[in-house]
């Protein structure tokens, strides 16, 4: 079931337009990830869905009930949306059990939904903290009981994480997501990293230019991405110019398969994953002469020519990079129209 | 911790002359002067007179503020500056316009009515400032739990912009119980100026120490309040991200009636003030009166500033670093506090302590300019102290232990590693102190040695005598010497964190 409808929604920032009819649909007790370059109107987006913003043009509806549309504007206030924003943003003259009770009504503020929601979230025994005595996570795991003890019917993140370290954003992103599944929650989460939107999410968004390029779940749209852009947003890419002729095409690395829906003819640009290229026996594969190669670690980066071009190649070696590699692409490939000349 | 003792004395000094005196007045004597209507009517004068105009200035003051910096107002920077202005007229000097224009503008309803108009900048600045620092993202999270706009201010903006209001609110509080020159001129009695009518005019200087007692004593939670709002302050944020620039509320239909409200105010804080006075400058002039005793005047007056305001500056020095980088003790806590408490306090019974002391056991200074600069010091250091402290704050201490690291001695390490970084705090504080100095009344009428005429004191003599034209090129004066200043001060206050 769908919970919430984004359609064609248009908003301008000093008269440059920041969303240019951003459609989106998020089904119920889905945890969903909005990733996208700084500047795209992500954070835009999610402020129009919370409604601390108007939109110009367009529809939000959410569970049935319409939020944003023509002669319509339901005010932050009465849209049932929990929003965690960036850093937390705790109230800081109020508590921990003043913080997370805050969105109910006085009387159930002394009640149980505060002390469940802070041991649900690990904060039993803060109540009287003030939030500037708070770790970094614990003022996070704080920003959302705060959100979610209403029981909204949507709960939005934006960049939660991006103030945090990098050792304590992965461990506190998975505890909130978590906590959201646990408490069947529905929620759009904001990010910049794709790593992030992969673990949290069951359906991530790329948006580019105020738009939702692609909306698919992590695994598809790693594989296979519909543009060039969204391939690089969503993680290394490699680029091998190459001619497609029906589902395979023909690339300096040798022949690749193409995915369904890819162009049967002419010039294109394939894209692999960097986990498809593997180094194979002498005999398997194709063997092509390496021009410089550069460790870094886990990979070694290695650099072939491709006609007058180099190429560079994150690979797998377990010893110094040879003077020949020989190389299997694995898989079917992404494959976008390129205007060469042929 | 020894430097800010000198200070720290002199400060103590018109505390021990009032208990002295009260000492030796005993308690039948105490009873005596106390202990009667009189002084019950001037409580009550003083208490309500400090109460209206703080609770007016500061729900003016906020009101204005909020609208100036959170709703899409056309023309806000316009706005916020002539919000600001009256702070550049000096109390005595916007009561002379006023009660130029007829007896309602005087007596109590008149002082209540001028001195709030005086008193919102003192409010309106820090709350503006306050405002602009606010995460506007709290206000969003307040709605998205589904509290609306007024709500969520009350629960959420309020407490956070509460200690700025009330440090306003405190302070337009010290300023009503210190102020005499426009009281007098209102013809208002509180303590202030009964202490002054009983040392000038009945010369019972018994009666004044002990309605200074009074005084001191109603100075006293102000001056503590004052401490506890500037305890540990509760900031929480996990990293310093891109603090959005918050969207302007749009005001709609309500604009007219804001730019309406906010035109009045102007109006009423700088426009009659300025227009009278404009108006006495040219009967003045036509008349061909006081224009060329100006310029004598404005030398003495820098002459008595300028010294005081260095030796303020020196004295305040030691008070902040006592408390700013060597800990919090409870003796520098009190180092701290106590030049809040005095500035409570007339200038009249510094004055006074000052010139019974000078006279009992240093007759040398005794009408000299030292002893002027000293008693402005004494006045004016919690002024220095506020400047001193705003940069003294912005240096790590790691600073002077990097210094010490380096081979520097402990007195060293503070000249070469922290002084340098205050340099603009004691800038700021030399020239406030200069400014506020130069239209220093009430002390500078009793201490200034015989035959010296300031630009207050000939505005002051002039205005007794009812000589509104002969008085206003002094006013006029006085005013653009504070104008200049304050209008540096504010453009500052308001650009900080300006998203333009």
């Amino acid at each position: 079931m769908t919970l919430l409808h984004v359609d064609e929604v248009w908003k301008r920032r000093a008269d440059r337009p920041v969303l240019r009819g951003a459609t989106l649909e998020v089904p119920a007790q889905a945890i969903v990830a909005l990733l996208g370059p700084s500047g795209c109107g992500k954070t835009t987006l999610l402020r129009l869905i919370a409604g601390f913003e108007e939109a110009e043009q367009g529809e939000i509806t959410l569970d049935g009930r319409q939020l944003q549309g023509p002669g319509t504007y339901v005010p932050a206030e009465r849209r049932r949306i929990g929003y965690v924003p960036q850093e937390g943003t705790l109230f800081p003259h109020l508590t921990v059990a003043g913080n997370v009770g805050f969105g109910l009504k006085r009387s159930e503020r002394r009640g149980p939904r505060v002390t469940e929601a802070l041991a649900l979230t690990g904060l039993s025994g803060f109540e009287a903290r003030y939030p500037h005595q708070l770790s970094g996570g614990q003022q996070q795991r704080t920003a959302l009981a705060r959100a979610i003890v209403p029981q909204p019917a949507l709960v939005l993140l934006d960049e939660p994480f991006a103030g945090l370290d990098l050792a304590l954003r992965r461990s506190v992103c998975a505890d909130v997501v978590a906590l959201l599944r646990q408490n069947r929650s529905t929620a759009i989460l904001v990010t910049h990293d794709p790593q992030e939107a992969f673990i949290s999410a069951d359906i991530v968004m790329v948006m580019q230019d105020g738009r939702i390029a692609q909306s698919a779940p992590p695994q598809e749209l790693y594989r296979r991405p519909v543009t060039p852009e969204v391939a690089r947003l969503t993680g290394a890419a490699v680029m091998l110019p190459g001619q497609a002729q029906g589902d395979t095409a023909t690339t300096p690395l040798g022949p690749v398969s193409l995915h369904p829906g890819t162009p049967d003819s002419g010039p294109v640009d394939v894209m692999l994953r960097p986990d498809q290229l593997v180094c194979a026996q002498p005999g398997d594969g194709m063997a092509v002469p390496v021009s410089g190669a550069a460790f870094r670690g886990d990979h070694t980066v290695v650099t072939i020519m491709c006609g007058d071009a180099p190429l560079e190649l994150p690979l797998r070696l377990v010893s110094a990079a040879p003077d020949l590699v020989h190389l299997r692409i694995d898989g079917a490939c992404m494959a976008y129209q390129a205007d060469r000349d042929a | 911790m020894l430097a800010s003792l000198i200070p720290l004395g002199l400060v103590l000094l018109p505390l021990i002359y009032i208990a002295v005196r009260a000492y030796q007045a005993g308690p039948s004597g105490v009873a005596s002067d106390l202990l009667r209507p009189y002084t019950l009517g001037l409580l009550v004068n003083t208490v309500f007179l400090a109460g209206s105009v703080t609770i007016l200035a500061c729900g003016i003051a906020t009101a204005a503020a909020w609208v100036t910096e959170r709703s899409d107002l056309p023309s806000r920077h316009w706005w916020r500056l002539a919000t600001a202005l009256p702070l550049a007229m000096p109390a005595y000097v916007s009561s002379f316009a006023w009660s130029s224009l007829g007896p309602w503008f005087q007596e109590m309803q008149g002082a209540v009515l001028i001195l709030t108009f005086y008193s919102i900048p003192m409010a309106y600045l820090p709350v503006c400032a306050a405002l602009r620092s606010l995460d506007p993202n709290l206000e969003d999270v307040a709605r998205s739990l589904g509290y609306g706009r007024w709500r969520s201010f009350g629960r959420v903006v309020l407490p956070q912009i509460m200690p700025a209001l009330g440090g306003g609110a405190l302070l337009i509080t010290s300023h009503m119980l210190a102020e005499f020159g426009a009281l007098s001129f209102l013809r208002v009695e509180t303590f202030t100026t009964a202490i002054f009518d009983q040392y000038t005019g009945q010369f019972n200087n018994q009666a004044a120490a002990l309605l200074s007692g009074v005084l001191v004593l109603l100075c006293l939670p102000v001056a503590f309040g004052e401490a506890k709002l500037r305890g540990p302050r509760r900031r929480a944020r996990l990293a310093r991200g891109s603090a959005r620039v918050s969207t302007p509320v749009a005001l709609g239909r309500a604009t007219p009636l804001v730019v309406l409200g906010l035109g009045a105010l102007t109006a009423l804080g700088v426009g009659v003030p300025l227009v009278t006075l404009g108006f006495w400058v040219g009967q003045g002039a036509s008349a061909g009166q006081g224009i060329g005793q100006v310029l004598p005047a404005m030398v003495t007056s820098v002459r008595y500033a300028l010294p005081g305001a260095l030796l303020t500056t020196v004295l305040a020095l030691p008070l902040v670093i006592a408390t700013t980088t060597r800990g919090s003790g409870r003796l520098s806590r009190l180092a701290d506090r106590l030049p809040y408490l005095v500035h409570g306090l007339p200038g009249i019974v510094v004055a006074l302590t000052a010139v019974s002391v000078a006279i009992r056991w240093v007759p040398a200074i005794y009408q000299s300019t030292l002893l002027v600069a000293v008693v402005y010091a004494v006045l004016f250091l919690p002024l220095a102290q506020s400047s001193i402290r705003a940069s003294a704050e912005l240096v790590p201490g790691e600073l002077e232990d990097v210094a010490r690291s380096l081979g520097k001695g402990r007195f060293a390490a503070f000249v070469y590693a922290t002084l340098p970084n205050l340099a603009p705090g004691l800038g700021a504080a030399l020239a406030l102190a200069c400014l506020q100095l130069m239209r220093e009344l009430t002390a500078t009428l009793l201490l200034a040695p015989a035959g010296s005429s300031t630009l207050a004191t000939e505005f002051w003599n002039y205005t007794s005598d009812r000589a509104y034209a002969a008085a206003a090129p002094f006013a006029a004066v006085l005013v653009l010497v504070s104008g200049i200043p304050v209008y540096l001060f504010t453009i500052k206050v308001l650009r900080t964190g300006d998203p333009r």
